[in-house]
């Protein structure tokens, strides 16, 4: 059974090329629009991994991966932060929050699947 | 005497001050339709772009595994139609694949641009927005005392906040892991 993921991102452009990659890779993928829409599904579908973006409407990554670790059901589920922010300083907040690993945008597709690859096999 | 010389004087220097927050306003309002117009037409192209290659994207990779199955079964060279699209160099099914594979990975990292464009065409859209309440202010003057002006451009410039897209080039992000 294929593993799924959720992938966070308002960049319709974006999260086309995330579901296109992933796809390709064997995975299944659940989309969201924003932070908000994210913990929306999260919470409506048990996912594998979640990979999010930073600087989003309504909720930024930030928040969504602070919320999704207050969930008993994310404790231990490997997040991503796909972002074009790059700074020491968020990388800091994110690790602070509980992220998994941070990757700046734009992203190479054989990378991306890699990373996905050894965080969830 | 003096005095009347000064109001005139300051009078004077306020028209002046008018037209050119005018002027400065016609500017920047000029700047941030090109922005909107710059951004409408990446988002178009975008747009296009994503649709075209989703569609060569999937066919291509359907394609290639089934000529290179074919090749595989039948013990066969590569059609010269194929060749002569991917480059007549590539004769082995697997450089093929490779390279079909190496140019769709490298269209979906180029394609991620708009992404990266809009982010930096919205900070820069709150730049005008602080020239245009910096100028508001200065507008005013003298009426403006100098510790407004310096709330003004505090605030203008906590608001403004940073800009979260600091690529110079599509070249791949680094990654690393906590």
């Amino acid at each position: 059974m294929a593993k799924t993921i959720l992938a966070v991102d308002d960049s319709v452009s974006i999260r086309k090329m995330v579901l296109f990659t992933l796809r390709r890779g064997g995975y299944d993928v659940v989309e969201a629009v924003d932070g908000q829409d994210g913990l929306e599904k999260a919470l409506k579908y048990q996912v594998n991994l979640v990979l999010t973006d930073q600087n989003m409407p309504r909720m930024d990554g930030l928040t969504l991966i602070h919320s999704l670790r207050e969930l008993t059901n994310y404790h231990a589920v490997p997040i991503l932060m796909l972002t074009t922010e790059s700074s020491d300083e968020m990388k800091s907040k994110g690790r602070a929050v509980g992220a998994t690993g941070w990757l700046v945008k734009p992203f190479d597709p054989s990378r991306l699947l890699d990373v996905v690859r050894k965080v969830i096999g | 005497m003096g005095k009347d010389y000064d109001a005139a004087a300051a009078a004077n220097v306020r028209s002046f001050v008018l037209r050119y927050m005018e002027a400065h306003g016609a500017e920047t309002q000029c700047v941030r339709i090109e922005l909107d117009q710059l951004q409408t037409i990446l988002g178009e192209a975008v747009v296009r772009l994503t649709s075209s290659f989703e569609t060569i994207g999937a066919y291509s990779t359907r394609a290639t595994r089934r000529t290179v199955n074919d090749c595989v079964d039948d013990g066969e060279t590569i059609p010269v139609a194929a060749l002569s699209a991917i480059g007549a160099n590539q004769r082995d099914p697997a450089m093929l694949t490779g390279g079909i594979e190496s140019s769709v990975n490298e269209a979906i990292t180029a394609l991620q641009f708009y992404d990266i464009a809009s982010q930096i065409l919205a900070h820069a859209g709150r730049r005008i927005e602080l020239l245009e309440r910096m100028a508001g202010q200065l507008g005013q003057l003298p009426d403006t005392t100098v510790e407004e002006l310096d709330h003004v451009l505090r605030n203008a410039c906590a608001a403004r906040g940073h800009n979260p897209a600091g690529q110079t080039f599509m070249s791949v992000g680094a990654m690393e892991f906590f």
